[in-house]
Protein backbone atom coordinates (compact mmCIF):
# COMPACT_ATOMS: atom_id res chain seq x y z
CA UNK A 1 0.00 0.00 0.00
CA UNK A 2 1.34 3.23 -1.03
CA UNK A 3 2.28 5.86 1.91
CA UNK A 4 -0.84 8.25 0.68
CA UNK A 5 -3.01 5.34 1.06
CA UNK A 6 -1.53 4.58 4.28
CA UNK A 7 -1.92 7.83 5.68
CA UNK A 8 -5.50 8.09 5.01
CA UNK A 9 -6.61 4.92 6.05
CA UNK A 10 -4.55 5.91 9.54
CA UNK A 11 -6.77 9.30 8.95
CA UNK A 12 -9.82 7.39 8.99
CA UNK A 13 -9.28 5.33 11.71
CA UNK A 14 -8.42 8.49 14.19
CA UNK A 15 -12.06 9.69 13.00
CA UNK A 16 -13.24 6.46 14.00
CA UNK A 17 -11.83 6.55 17.56
CA UNK A 18 -13.20 10.14 17.52
CA UNK A 19 -16.56 8.97 17.01
CA UNK A 20 -16.06 6.26 19.06
CA UNK A 21 -14.94 8.09 22.28
CA UNK A 22 -17.46 10.84 21.58
CA UNK A 23 -20.10 8.37 21.76
CA UNK A 24 -18.84 7.24 24.87
CA UNK A 25 -19.43 10.78 26.66
CA UNK A 26 -23.34 10.82 25.69
CA UNK A 27 -24.01 9.20 28.95
CA UNK A 28 -27.48 9.11 30.76
CA UNK A 29 -27.86 9.60 34.27
CA UNK A 30 -31.63 8.69 35.71
CA UNK A 31 -32.67 11.39 37.68
CA UNK A 32 -35.60 11.39 40.29
CA UNK A 33 -38.45 13.99 39.20
CA UNK A 34 -37.73 16.48 41.58
CA UNK A 35 -34.53 16.64 39.95
CA UNK A 36 -35.74 17.29 36.98
CA UNK A 37 -37.98 19.76 37.71
CA UNK A 38 -35.65 21.29 39.60
CA UNK A 39 -33.42 21.67 36.52
CA UNK A 40 -36.43 22.43 34.31
CA UNK A 41 -36.22 26.37 32.89
CA UNK A 42 -38.80 26.36 30.85
CA UNK A 43 -41.88 23.87 32.14
CA UNK A 44 -45.41 23.88 29.67
CA UNK A 45 -48.87 22.47 30.63
CA UNK A 46 -50.99 21.45 28.21
CA UNK A 47 -54.44 22.30 27.41
CA UNK A 48 -56.87 19.73 28.39
CA UNK A 49 -57.94 18.04 25.27
CA UNK A 50 -61.50 18.48 24.82
CA UNK A 51 -62.27 14.71 23.46
CA UNK A 52 -60.87 13.52 26.29
CA UNK A 53 -63.04 16.54 28.40
CA UNK A 54 -66.12 14.65 26.42
CA UNK A 55 -65.28 11.16 27.32
CA UNK A 56 -64.50 12.78 30.82
CA UNK A 57 -61.20 10.94 30.46
CA UNK A 58 -59.32 11.84 33.80
CA UNK A 59 -56.52 10.62 36.06
CA UNK A 60 -52.91 10.61 36.24
CA UNK A 61 -50.17 10.54 33.41
CA UNK A 62 -46.44 9.38 33.63
CA UNK A 63 -44.01 10.41 31.24
CA UNK A 64 -40.53 9.39 30.62
CA UNK A 65 -38.40 12.13 28.89
CA UNK A 66 -34.47 12.42 28.45
CA UNK A 67 -32.81 15.69 27.90
CA UNK A 68 -29.52 16.30 26.24
CA UNK A 69 -26.68 18.16 27.84
CA UNK A 70 -27.94 21.38 26.34
CA UNK A 71 -30.90 20.61 28.18
CA UNK A 72 -33.39 20.09 24.88
CA UNK A 73 -35.92 17.37 25.28
CA UNK A 74 -34.53 14.45 22.93
CA UNK A 75 -37.37 11.97 23.49
CA UNK A 76 -40.38 11.29 25.24
CA UNK A 77 -42.67 8.25 26.29
CA UNK A 78 -45.89 7.90 27.54
CA UNK A 79 -46.09 5.11 30.46
CA UNK A 80 -49.66 5.99 31.24
CA UNK A 81 -52.15 8.29 30.30
CA UNK A 82 -56.00 8.36 30.92
CA UNK A 83 -56.49 7.78 26.90
CA UNK A 84 -53.98 8.75 24.09
CA UNK A 85 -55.40 12.07 23.73
CA UNK A 86 -54.27 13.17 26.79
CA UNK A 87 -50.61 11.18 26.09
CA UNK A 88 -50.10 13.05 23.13
CA UNK A 89 -51.28 16.73 24.78
CA UNK A 90 -48.70 16.29 27.43
CA UNK A 91 -45.70 14.84 24.76
CA UNK A 92 -46.28 17.62 22.44
CA UNK A 93 -45.99 20.06 25.48
CA UNK A 94 -43.16 18.32 27.57
CA UNK A 95 -41.22 18.30 24.36
CA UNK A 96 -41.15 22.12 24.19
CA UNK A 97 -39.45 22.02 28.06
CA UNK A 98 -36.40 23.10 28.35
CA UNK A 99 -33.75 22.38 31.03
CA UNK A 100 -30.50 23.54 32.41
CA UNK A 101 -27.68 22.07 30.78
CA UNK A 102 -26.15 19.20 32.62
CA UNK A 103 -22.30 18.24 32.78
CA UNK A 104 -20.18 15.67 34.53
CA UNK A 105 -16.49 17.00 35.08
CA UNK A 106 -16.92 19.12 31.99
CA UNK A 107 -18.82 16.59 29.70
CA UNK A 108 -21.95 17.15 28.44
CA UNK A 109 -24.31 14.51 30.07
CA UNK A 110 -27.85 13.34 28.72
CA UNK A 111 -30.59 13.00 31.56
CA UNK A 112 -33.61 10.93 31.82
CA UNK A 113 -36.28 10.90 34.55
CA UNK A 114 -40.23 10.80 34.96
CA UNK A 115 -42.60 13.68 34.94
CA UNK A 116 -45.98 13.19 36.52
CA UNK A 117 -49.17 15.08 35.28
CA UNK A 118 -52.60 14.81 36.69
CA UNK A 119 -55.46 15.05 34.81
CA UNK A 120 -58.82 16.51 36.43
CA UNK A 121 -62.27 17.27 35.27
CA UNK A 122 -64.09 20.00 37.98
CA UNK A 123 -67.40 19.95 39.03
CA UNK A 124 -67.50 22.17 36.40
CA UNK A 125 -67.05 20.64 33.53
CA UNK A 126 -63.52 22.01 33.05
CA UNK A 127 -60.69 19.84 32.37
CA UNK A 128 -57.25 20.39 33.52
CA UNK A 129 -53.77 19.23 33.43
CA UNK A 130 -52.01 19.64 36.99
CA UNK A 131 -48.21 18.88 38.61
CA UNK A 132 -48.57 17.11 41.43
CA UNK A 133 -48.80 19.00 44.46
CA UNK A 134 -45.38 19.03 45.64
CA UNK A 135 -44.68 21.00 42.17
CA UNK A 136 -47.61 23.26 42.49
CA UNK B 1 22.05 15.20 -3.01
CA UNK B 2 19.78 13.56 -4.52
CA UNK B 3 17.32 15.71 -6.41
CA UNK B 4 13.52 16.01 -5.49
CA UNK B 5 10.30 17.08 -7.98
CA UNK B 6 8.71 18.97 -6.59
CA UNK B 7 5.28 17.16 -6.68
CA UNK B 8 6.97 14.82 -4.80
CA UNK B 9 8.16 16.93 -2.32
CA UNK B 10 4.52 18.40 -1.61
CA UNK B 11 3.66 15.08 -1.46
CA UNK B 12 6.17 14.19 1.27
CA UNK B 13 4.84 17.26 3.31
CA UNK B 14 1.47 16.42 2.49
CA UNK B 15 2.08 13.06 4.27
CA UNK B 16 3.75 14.32 7.03
CA UNK B 17 1.07 16.69 7.69
CA UNK B 18 -1.67 14.08 7.16
CA UNK B 19 -0.02 11.86 9.98
CA UNK B 20 0.59 14.82 12.35
CA UNK B 21 -2.87 15.57 12.00
CA UNK B 22 -3.50 11.54 12.91
CA UNK B 23 -1.15 11.50 16.20
CA UNK B 24 -3.13 14.74 17.11
CA UNK B 25 -6.71 13.45 16.64
CA UNK B 26 -5.99 9.79 18.19
CA UNK B 27 -4.74 11.94 20.94
CA UNK B 28 -7.64 13.96 21.42
CA UNK B 29 -9.61 10.40 21.05
CA UNK B 30 -7.61 8.98 23.34
CA UNK B 31 -8.29 11.63 26.16
CA UNK B 32 -11.81 11.99 25.66
CA UNK B 33 -11.94 8.06 25.52
CA UNK B 34 -10.28 8.09 28.89
CA UNK B 35 -12.40 11.21 30.55
CA UNK B 36 -15.25 9.46 29.56
CA UNK B 37 -14.00 6.08 31.30
CA UNK B 38 -13.18 7.72 34.53
CA UNK B 39 -16.46 9.83 34.40
CA UNK B 40 -18.63 6.50 33.97
CA UNK B 41 -16.73 4.52 36.50
CA UNK B 42 -16.71 7.47 39.56
CA UNK B 43 -19.78 9.57 38.23
CA UNK B 44 -18.38 12.17 40.36
CA UNK B 45 -19.12 15.56 39.77
CA UNK B 46 -17.08 18.46 39.20
CA UNK B 47 -17.18 20.26 41.84
CA UNK B 48 -17.78 17.72 44.39
CA UNK B 49 -14.94 15.99 43.45
CA UNK B 50 -11.88 14.90 45.49
CA UNK B 51 -9.16 17.55 44.97
CA UNK B 52 -11.64 20.47 44.82
CA UNK B 53 -12.81 22.85 47.57
CA UNK B 54 -15.85 22.29 49.33
CA UNK B 55 -18.78 24.25 47.86
CA UNK B 56 -20.44 25.53 51.06
CA UNK B 57 -19.11 27.71 52.94
CA UNK B 58 -20.33 28.14 55.96
CA UNK B 59 -19.14 25.00 57.81
CA UNK B 60 -16.13 24.85 60.11
CA UNK B 61 -13.79 22.73 59.10
CA UNK B 62 -10.96 23.10 61.62
CA UNK B 63 -13.08 21.52 64.60
CA UNK B 64 -11.82 18.14 63.53
CA UNK B 65 -9.36 16.08 61.36
CA UNK B 66 -11.88 15.52 59.24
CA UNK B 67 -15.38 15.86 58.35
CA UNK B 68 -18.08 13.54 56.83
CA UNK B 69 -20.80 15.74 55.15
CA UNK B 70 -23.47 13.53 54.25
CA UNK B 71 -26.27 15.34 51.54
CA UNK B 72 -29.23 14.05 52.02
CA UNK B 73 -33.09 14.73 50.88
CA UNK B 74 -35.93 14.23 52.84
CA UNK B 75 -38.19 12.51 50.37
CA UNK B 76 -34.81 10.39 49.11
CA UNK B 77 -35.60 6.49 49.20
CA UNK B 78 -31.90 5.86 48.86
CA UNK B 79 -31.02 8.14 51.85
CA UNK B 80 -33.24 6.27 54.35
CA UNK B 81 -32.50 3.15 53.07
CA UNK B 82 -28.91 4.33 53.89
CA UNK B 83 -29.68 5.39 57.34
CA UNK B 84 -28.44 2.45 59.44
CA UNK B 85 -25.46 2.32 57.97
CA UNK B 86 -25.19 6.06 59.01
CA UNK B 87 -26.30 5.10 62.59
CA UNK B 88 -23.18 2.32 62.44
CA UNK B 89 -20.62 4.95 61.88
CA UNK B 90 -22.04 7.35 64.20
CA UNK B 91 -21.68 4.92 66.71
CA UNK B 92 -18.59 3.25 66.23
CA UNK B 93 -16.16 6.50 65.45
CA UNK B 94 -13.62 6.25 67.59
CA UNK B 95 -13.59 10.11 68.27
CA UNK B 96 -15.37 13.37 67.74
CA UNK B 97 -12.56 15.48 67.71
CA UNK B 98 -10.93 13.48 64.63
CA UNK B 99 -14.50 13.07 62.86
CA UNK B 100 -17.14 15.32 62.53
CA UNK B 101 -20.67 14.51 61.12
CA UNK B 102 -22.61 16.72 59.36
CA UNK B 103 -25.99 16.92 57.15
CA UNK B 104 -26.89 19.26 53.93
CA UNK B 105 -30.75 18.20 54.48
CA UNK B 106 -33.06 19.45 51.52
CA UNK B 107 -36.50 19.75 51.56
CA UNK B 108 -38.73 21.65 54.39
CA UNK B 109 -36.07 22.96 56.60
CA UNK B 110 -39.37 22.69 59.39
CA UNK B 111 -39.84 19.26 58.72
CA UNK B 112 -35.73 18.22 59.23
CA UNK B 113 -35.99 17.36 62.79
CA UNK B 114 -38.63 14.96 62.63
CA UNK B 115 -37.22 13.53 59.76
CA UNK B 116 -33.46 12.70 61.44
CA UNK B 117 -35.65 11.15 64.17
CA UNK B 118 -37.72 9.30 62.13
CA UNK B 119 -34.46 7.33 60.95
CA UNK B 120 -32.73 7.84 64.37
CA UNK B 121 -29.85 9.64 62.97
CA UNK B 122 -27.63 12.33 65.38
CA UNK B 123 -25.29 14.18 63.75
CA UNK B 124 -22.86 17.06 64.97
CA UNK B 125 -24.37 19.47 62.58
CA UNK B 126 -27.71 20.03 60.27
CA UNK B 127 -27.65 22.44 58.02
CA UNK B 128 -30.86 22.79 55.85
CA UNK B 129 -29.83 23.50 52.41
CA UNK B 130 -31.80 23.84 48.71
CA UNK B 131 -30.27 21.12 46.37
CA UNK B 132 -30.86 23.53 43.55
CA UNK B 133 -28.27 25.96 44.88
CA UNK B 134 -25.93 22.98 44.96
CA UNK B 135 -26.67 21.71 41.63
CA UNK B 136 -24.77 23.94 39.77
CA UNK B 137 -21.29 22.57 41.86
CA UNK B 138 -21.41 19.31 40.07
CA UNK B 139 -23.91 17.62 42.92
CA UNK B 140 -25.84 14.79 40.98
CA UNK B 141 -28.08 13.35 43.21
CA UNK B 142 -28.79 12.17 46.87
CA UNK B 143 -27.70 10.41 49.22
CA UNK B 144 -23.65 11.72 48.64
CA UNK B 145 -21.22 11.20 51.41
CA UNK B 146 -18.17 13.80 51.11
CA UNK B 147 -14.84 13.40 52.79
CA UNK B 148 -13.77 16.94 53.76
CA UNK B 149 -10.26 17.83 55.49
CA UNK B 150 -9.37 20.54 57.36
CA UNK B 151 -9.08 22.86 55.33
CA UNK B 152 -12.68 22.00 53.16
CA UNK B 153 -10.74 20.70 50.54
CA UNK B 154 -12.35 17.03 49.12
CA UNK B 155 -10.46 14.09 49.78
CA UNK B 156 -13.24 11.10 49.47
CA UNK B 157 -16.58 10.96 47.99
CA UNK B 158 -19.37 7.98 47.58
CA UNK B 159 -22.81 8.70 45.93
CA UNK B 160 -25.97 6.87 46.13
CA UNK B 161 -26.46 3.53 47.34
CA UNK B 162 -23.45 1.89 48.83
CA UNK B 163 -22.57 -1.43 48.21
CA UNK B 164 -20.98 -3.76 50.97
CA UNK B 165 -17.46 -2.96 49.42
CA UNK B 166 -18.22 0.83 49.26
CA UNK B 167 -19.52 0.92 52.67
CA UNK B 168 -15.89 -0.49 53.99
CA UNK B 169 -13.74 1.98 52.12
CA UNK B 170 -15.99 4.70 54.02
CA UNK B 171 -15.65 3.24 57.42
CA UNK B 172 -11.20 2.58 56.61
CA UNK B 173 -11.49 6.24 55.48
CA UNK B 174 -12.91 7.07 58.49
CA UNK B 175 -10.68 4.47 60.61
CA UNK B 176 -13.82 2.82 61.97
CA UNK B 177 -13.42 -0.74 62.54
CA UNK B 178 -16.46 -2.99 62.40
CA UNK B 179 -16.67 -6.22 61.92
CA UNK B 180 -17.72 -7.20 58.38
CA UNK B 181 -20.59 -9.41 60.03
CA UNK B 182 -21.99 -5.91 60.92
CA UNK B 183 -22.18 -4.51 57.83
CA UNK B 184 -24.16 -7.49 56.33
CA UNK B 185 -26.90 -7.31 59.41
CA UNK B 186 -27.31 -4.05 59.54
CA UNK B 187 -30.62 -3.32 60.67
CA UNK B 188 -33.62 -2.15 58.54
CA UNK B 189 -34.56 1.22 58.76
CA UNK B 190 -38.09 1.10 59.11
CA UNK B 191 -39.66 -0.86 62.20
CA UNK B 192 -40.81 -4.40 60.95
CA UNK B 193 -43.70 -4.33 59.11
CA UNK B 194 -47.00 -6.17 59.85
CA UNK B 195 -48.17 -8.94 57.22
CA UNK B 196 -51.54 -9.07 55.91
CA UNK B 197 -53.05 -12.07 54.01
CA UNK B 198 -56.29 -11.47 51.41
CA UNK B 199 -58.38 -12.72 54.30
CA UNK B 200 -56.94 -9.63 56.88
CA UNK B 201 -58.04 -7.44 53.95
CA UNK B 202 -61.63 -8.76 53.95
CA UNK B 203 -61.75 -8.37 57.67
CA UNK B 204 -60.43 -4.92 57.57
CA UNK B 205 -62.76 -3.87 54.75
CA UNK B 206 -66.20 -5.51 57.15
CA UNK B 207 -64.88 -3.45 59.82
CA UNK B 208 -65.36 -0.76 57.44
CA UNK B 209 -61.53 0.39 57.11
CA UNK B 210 -60.67 1.47 54.15
CA UNK B 211 -57.49 -0.50 52.40
CA UNK B 212 -55.48 0.36 49.67
CA UNK B 213 -53.06 -2.17 47.77
CA UNK B 214 -50.14 -0.42 46.42
CA UNK B 215 -48.38 -2.60 43.79
CA UNK B 216 -44.96 -1.18 43.98
CA UNK B 217 -44.14 -3.52 40.88
CA UNK B 218 -43.60 -2.22 36.94
CA UNK B 219 -46.23 -1.28 34.96
CA UNK B 220 -45.63 -4.62 33.11
CA UNK B 221 -44.80 -6.82 35.84
CA UNK B 222 -48.89 -5.00 36.84
CA UNK B 223 -50.59 -5.48 33.39
CA UNK B 224 -49.25 -9.53 33.28
CA UNK B 225 -51.55 -9.70 36.59
CA UNK B 226 -52.06 -8.02 40.06
CA UNK B 227 -54.45 -8.19 42.72
CA UNK B 228 -58.34 -6.87 41.95
CA UNK B 229 -58.27 -3.43 43.12
CA UNK B 230 -54.94 -2.85 43.93
CA UNK B 231 -53.10 0.64 42.59
CA UNK B 232 -49.90 0.30 40.63
CA UNK B 233 -47.67 3.02 41.32
CA UNK B 234 -43.81 1.80 40.51
CA UNK B 235 -41.36 2.40 43.71
CA UNK B 236 -39.73 4.73 41.65
CA UNK B 237 -43.03 7.14 41.52
CA UNK B 238 -44.01 6.41 44.82
CA UNK B 239 -42.17 9.78 46.71
CA UNK B 240 -44.01 11.98 44.04
CA UNK B 241 -47.43 9.81 43.47
CA UNK B 242 -48.17 8.79 47.21
CA UNK B 243 -49.15 12.25 49.06
CA UNK B 244 -51.55 13.05 45.75
CA UNK B 245 -53.41 9.86 45.67
CA UNK B 246 -53.25 7.85 49.10
CA UNK B 247 -55.29 8.81 51.90
CA UNK B 248 -53.20 8.83 55.22
CA UNK B 249 -56.15 7.46 56.84
CA UNK B 250 -56.25 4.26 55.01
CA UNK B 251 -54.56 1.61 55.26
CA UNK B 252 -51.94 1.14 52.64
CA UNK B 253 -51.20 -2.51 51.39
CA UNK B 254 -47.61 -2.76 49.69
CA UNK B 255 -46.80 -5.58 47.29
CA UNK B 256 -43.97 -5.63 46.06
CA UNK B 257 -44.03 -9.51 44.03
CA UNK B 258 -40.81 -12.05 44.52
CA UNK B 259 -37.96 -9.59 45.03
CA UNK B 260 -39.52 -7.16 47.67
CA UNK B 261 -36.22 -6.95 50.10
CA UNK B 262 -35.34 -3.20 50.28
CA UNK B 263 -38.40 -2.24 47.91
CA UNK B 264 -40.69 -3.00 51.28
CA UNK B 265 -38.22 -0.75 53.35
CA UNK B 266 -37.97 2.24 50.77
CA UNK B 267 -41.67 2.16 50.28
CA UNK B 268 -42.08 2.47 54.11
CA UNK B 269 -39.65 4.90 54.52
CA UNK B 270 -40.93 7.03 52.03
CA UNK B 271 -44.67 6.86 53.13
CA UNK B 272 -43.93 6.99 56.88
CA UNK B 273 -41.98 10.11 56.33
CA UNK B 274 -45.01 11.63 54.67
CA UNK B 275 -47.47 10.71 57.66
CA UNK B 276 -48.22 7.29 56.20
CA UNK B 277 -48.37 5.45 59.68
CA UNK B 278 -50.87 2.37 58.58
CA UNK B 279 -48.97 0.24 56.28
CA UNK B 280 -48.74 -3.35 55.97
CA UNK B 281 -47.26 -5.93 53.48
CA UNK B 282 -48.89 -8.75 51.87
CA UNK B 283 -48.53 -11.61 52.84
CA UNK B 284 -47.52 -13.36 49.09
CA UNK B 285 -45.17 -12.63 46.40
CA UNK B 286 -47.59 -13.56 43.91
CA UNK B 287 -50.51 -11.49 42.91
Amino acid sequence: MSRPYLSLLLLLICFLSCVLAAGQTAKVVDVDEAGIRRSASKKILPAFPEGSRKRRSQGVAVVRLQYDGNGTVVSVDVLEAPDSEIGGAITNAVRNWTFKPSSIRGEPVNIRGKLTFYCVIDSKGIGRVQNPKQFR
Amino acid sequence: MPEISVSKLVLRLLNIGIITLAILLTGLGVRRYRVAQLTSRSQLPAYFKAGARFPVNELDWTKSFQTLVIVLEQSCAICSDNAPFYRLIEQNRPDRGRTRLVVLLGGDPDKATAYLENLQLSFDQVKPVSLRDLKPYGLVGTPTAVLVNDEGIVTNMWSGSLTELQQSEVLRALQIRVDSAALKTLPSSTPPLDLIDETGIQRLKEAGETVMVVDLRDRGEYSASHLAGAKNIPIDELAVRAVNELQISDVIVLFAGETPGKTYTAAAQMLSNNGFKRLRVLKTSKP
